[in-house]
């Protein structure tokens, strides 16, 4: 994961069991680190999940955001780029 | 309204695919299928099924249906083996958006992620290579899953849609009530074109661009095929004297013989067409993803063009290459808006370009092989241009759709193929192209035929992607599918030959092939036969294969040695073109 840059991804899905591999799978196939994922299903058949992970290139997640897009079953798709990490390390 | 009936999900997948328009599909039965062909055999007066080999045939199958008739093709398989058995299939549909639905069964869902006989998990598997997919569980979901899967297919950039059914679900009885518009509202797809004054400014742009450029260029790719507009494009091309050049998959959407097209570009593009490109100060790509095995380099691409870039998709806007105008819409919506805009601007030294280096090309590779004693596959593709494609044309000028539609298999012979086949809009042309499917050939072209009966359907393959998918010869056989096979027999995997020629030292590891006697084969299956081994029997064997009815089989035995050129080797420029 060095050299690469953190990101937090919100995506808005509908909620059926296969959209979470779906989701991943846009990691997957970069060979990009996924450090924590949470899937959250809402009342109206929807789910949210979050992510955090790493990329390399912020072209890079731009084209990962509009795959998303382009999947069946995703609504809404925003990312933040984490620019700072409070370390504990540095007491 | 409407009355809900009662019926079992077999059945009602069955009502749903005859609503959904389809009348024909692809298949081989197994166990967890069985019950949905149950009821095929009720309904065989209204959907016809043609019984493949091997479930591989019927993916690429239902991939030649969709891709010459425009519609979605249908493909059946039972669980496990047959369902993995879709994979390549389903992968080459994806890379091509070609539009197939491929219904594969599953063991119960009770049984599901127990290592049951024949289980093998098509949803995770496919995950990737899709489209969409989906899981049927519930019988009470195929009247509104099945209807998705058909939109999704079909809208935007196709591709493949994998519907798992498990066993419980084909044999639940259910209330069905088919509501297509109530169960398309329920899909959340998110392919719409958000902001129309963004892409209104763009267009204008590009207008602009093309209206004062000195050499643009036009690169037609196969969105302009599935968006119907090849009329609009010969349109731009003559009212603003645009050269045009396509990429392997839109090889049909300009006529060989117009004034504006130069050619297919690529690593085994022509020359023209290359170099127009490297020259260039405006492209317009148009329904086409700058493959990699277009572009060479992609440092060294283009260096003097301004790229505008039309696509549906929007995900390929500056993947490969950087583009200037990003025009997110329908190919043949947005070339009638650039279309309205274009003024006539005289470029006739530009043109002239083109027709020197077509003439370069002729002269240089071409002239040699066409006089050469040895039969090879310039001539096998001349004659076919001269003796098939010319007179099969002439007689069906007055019918409508397609009159003659050429499938290749992958290699040396799908890119003589491309090159100088003189297609016009009025044939139809398959092939695999992102995937590079071996095999590909045969099933597509039965695929071709079933869905255009009144057309002539010709392949040419290698004797090596032959063999691939030969067993489909059966599928010929029994359902009388008449496809005329013309096998460039090298002994050799051809292409990968050429390599090993060319940059590996003719160390020629492995692609020495030991054929069969393919007279022996064709008898077999009750094929017409006959094997050439010069330019004079070709000319023979073609004008008798055109007036035979019924299938045919044609083996041309070609120069071993004879390379591909021009072509670009891996990772060079477009500059680098090779022609010996």
């Amino acid at each position: 994961m060095e050299n690469m840059d953190k990101y937090i991804l919100d995506v808005l899905v509908r909620n059926r069991i296969e959209i979470l591999n779906r989701v991943t799978n846009l990691f997957i196939v970069k060979n990009l680190p996924v450090q924590s994922v949470l899937y959250s299903v809402t009342s109206n058949d929807m789910a949210i999940i979050n992510l955090i992970c790493f990329c390399p290139d912020e072209e890079i997640m731009k084209r990962i955001i509009r795959q998303a897009n382009n999947i069946v079953d995703i609504s809404e798709v925003y990312y933040t780029k984490v620019f700072k990490t409070i370390s504990n390390n540095n007491k | 309204m409407e009355e809900p009936k009662r019926m079992t999900g077999a059945e009602a997948l069955i009502e749903t695919l005859l609503k959904e328009g389809v009348d024909l599909v692809f298949g081989y039965p197994g166990g967890a299928i069985i019950p949905i062909y149950d009821h095929l055999y009720d309904y065989t007066d209204r959907l016809r099924h043609i019984l493949v080999r091997h479930e591989q045939g019927a993916v690429h199958a239902a991939q030649g249906y969709a891709r010459s008739t425009g519609r979605v093709g249908v493909c059946f398989a039972t669980s496990g083996p047959g369902a993995t058995n879709f994979v390549t299939g389903i992968t080459d549909a994806m890379l091509d958006s070609t539009p197939i639905v491929c219904i594969t069964a599953q063991v119960d869902a009770a049984k599901l992620g127990t290592n049951f006989f024949q289980e093998a998990d098509i949803i995770g598997i496919t995950s990737p290579i899709t489209k969409w997919n989906y899981q049927i569980t519930r019988a009470d979901e195929i009247a509104t899953i099945i209807p998705q899967a058909f939109h999704v297919a079909a809208s935007g950039r196709p591709g493949p849609v994998v519907i798992s059914i498990t066993r419980n679900a084909e044999i639940e009885m259910v209330d069905y009530l088919y509501d297509r518009e109530k169960a398309i509202s329920q899909l959340v797809h998110v392919n719409i074109f958000r902001n129309v004054e963004r892409r209104n400014a763009a267009v204008a742009k590009a207008i602009e661009l093309l209206n004062t450029a000195q050499k643009p260029l036009i690169i037609a790719g196969q969105g302009v095929i599935l968006s119907g507009a090849e009329q609009i494009l010969a349109e731009c091309a003559n009212k603003g004297c645009i050269p045009v050049a396509c990429t392997l998959l839109g090889r049909s959407c300009m006529n060989f013989h117009d004034h504006y097209y130069v050619g297919m570009v690529g690593m085994h593009g022509n020359i023209p067409a290359n170099k127009m490109t490297q020259q260039a100060d405006v492209i317009l790509a148009v329904g086409m993803r700058f493959s990699d095995r277009v572009t060479g380099n992609v440092a060294n691409y283009a260096p003097n063009a301004k790229i505008i870039h039309i696509d549906i998709d929007k995900t390929e806007f500056n993947k490969n290459v950087m583009v200037d105008v990003k025009i997110h819409g329908d190919a043949k919506e947005m070339l009638e808006q650039i279309c309205g805009g274009l003024q006539f601007v005289d470029r006739e030294e530009w043109r002239r370009y083109g027709y020197e280096k077509y003439d370069y090309e002729m002269q240089t590779v071409i002239k040699s092989a066409l006089g050469s004693k040895t039969l090879n596959m310039a001539q096998v593709v001349d004659t076919i241009n001269g003796h098939y494609i010319e007179s099969v044309s002439e007689k069906a000028r007055d019918k409508e759709g397609k009159d003659v539609i050429l499938v290749t298999d992958v290699g040396q012979n799908q890119m003589f193929a491309a090159r100088y086949l003189k297609l016009t809009m009025k044939n139809g042309w398959i092939t695999s192209a992102g995937l590079g499917t071996m095999g590909f050939g045969l099933p597509a072209a039965i695929g071709a035929k079933c869905g255009n009966p009144d057309s002539q359907v010709v392949l040419l393959c290698g004797d090596g992607g032959f063999q691939m998918n030969m067993q489909e010869l059966g599928t010929m056989m029994q359902n009388d599918i008449d496809v005329k096979i013309v096998i460039l027999n090298n002994s050799f995997l051809g292409m990968v030959r050429q390599w090993q020629d060319l940059f590996y030292d003719k160390r020629f590891s492995h692609t020495q092939l030991v054929n069969p006697d393919f007279e022996y084969i064709s008898k077999a299956y009750g094929i017409r036969y006959r094997r050439v081994t010069t330019a004079a029997e070709m000319v023979e064997a073609v004008d008798e294969m055109s007036a035979s009815k019924g299938a045919f089989l044609l083996e041309a035995v070609v120069d071993e040695t004879a390379n591909v050129f021009p072509m670009i080797p891996a990772g060079k420029s477009l500059d680098d073109i090779r022609i010996e």
